[in-house]
């Protein structure tokens, strides 16, 4: 059975590209355009790993990811953050909130695909 | 000639601007919504393309050019996002200007205000502009 991933982010084509890159390696994939609509999704379903933007509407990704650790069911969910943000005090914040990695946008797809393979539960 | 107060000068150039700058942020609005409905129809036809453009069946070379190929697509299409996050930050900054001209909130210096919008950056690209040093840290995954 293919691992599922929850891609998070408000850019729609980004959301894409991801998905695409994702799919074409055989994961499945589970789309949210901020963090409230990704918590929505963790309802008790079975999610191998989450990608997650940081700047979003609503709730954005370090809130996205101090509320799924907080859910008994996810909190060893594996949290990567692919956003534009490349300073180090937002990447430490990242770290605090649970996440396990950061990626700086634009990403190349395998980059991104062997950070999965390193992330993702079996 | 007639001359002009420099009082009246000044709420002449004060009423143009706040007359102009809605219009500048429509444009940078639309601009973002026509790039982004074109990317999204790009991205369609080009997740029906993909599958053709590596065929299991084809040279291993001619796989190798086509996976870099693809790869540097999927890295093309990503820059949208970027330039809609810049001209988001730029309309903003733009609405905080008018509401200032309008009254609606308080003057501030230059300074000041340069300080606030750099404190809005997020890309090392944004940094560059006002030549301060980004962070380092582009391009690389971080494992914590």
């Amino acid at each position: 059975m293919a691992q599922t991933i929850l891609v998070i982010d408000d850019s729609a084509s980004l959301r894409q590209v991801v998905a695409m890159a994702l799919q074409s390696a055989g994961y499945e994939v589970l789309q949210a355009g901020d963090g409230q609509a990704a918590l929505a999704l963790l309802d008790g379903r079975k999610i191998n790993m989450a990608i997650c933007d940081v700047n979003m509407p609503r709730m954005n990704g370090i809130e996205f990811v101090k509320a799924a650790k907080a859910l008994p069911n996810y909190r060893f969910l594996p949290i990567l953050m692919l956003t534009t943000e490349s300073q180090e005090a937002k990447k430490e914040e990242g770290k605090a909130a649970g996440a396990k990695a950061w990626m700086v946008k634009p990403f190349a797809p395998a980059s991104l695909l062997n950070a999965v393979s390193k992330l993702c539960l079996p | 000639m007639t001359s002009v107060n420099p009082g009246d000068a000044d709420r002449a150039l004060v009423q143009l601007v706040r007359e102009v700058l809605p219009v500048w942020i429509g444009h940078l609005a639309s601009s973002r919504e026509q790039s982004g409905a074109a990317v999204a129809q790009m991205l369609a036809a080009f997740g029906e393309l993909v599958p053709q453009l590596t065929p299991k069946t084809t040279a291993a070379v001619h796989q190798a050019a086509s996976t870099d190929a693809v790869d540097r697509m999927y890295q093309a299409f990503q820059y949208e996002d970027r330039v809609a996050q810049m001209t988001s930050l730029v309309q903003r900054d733009m609405e905080r200007m008018n509401n200032v001209l309008a009254g609606l909130d308080a003057p501030m210096t230059a300074q000041q205000w340069m300080q606030r919008l750099q404190a809005s950056y997020v890309m090392a690209e944004q940094h560059l502009l006002d030549n301060r040093a980004p962070d380092a840290g582009c391009d690389e995954t971080t494992f914590f």
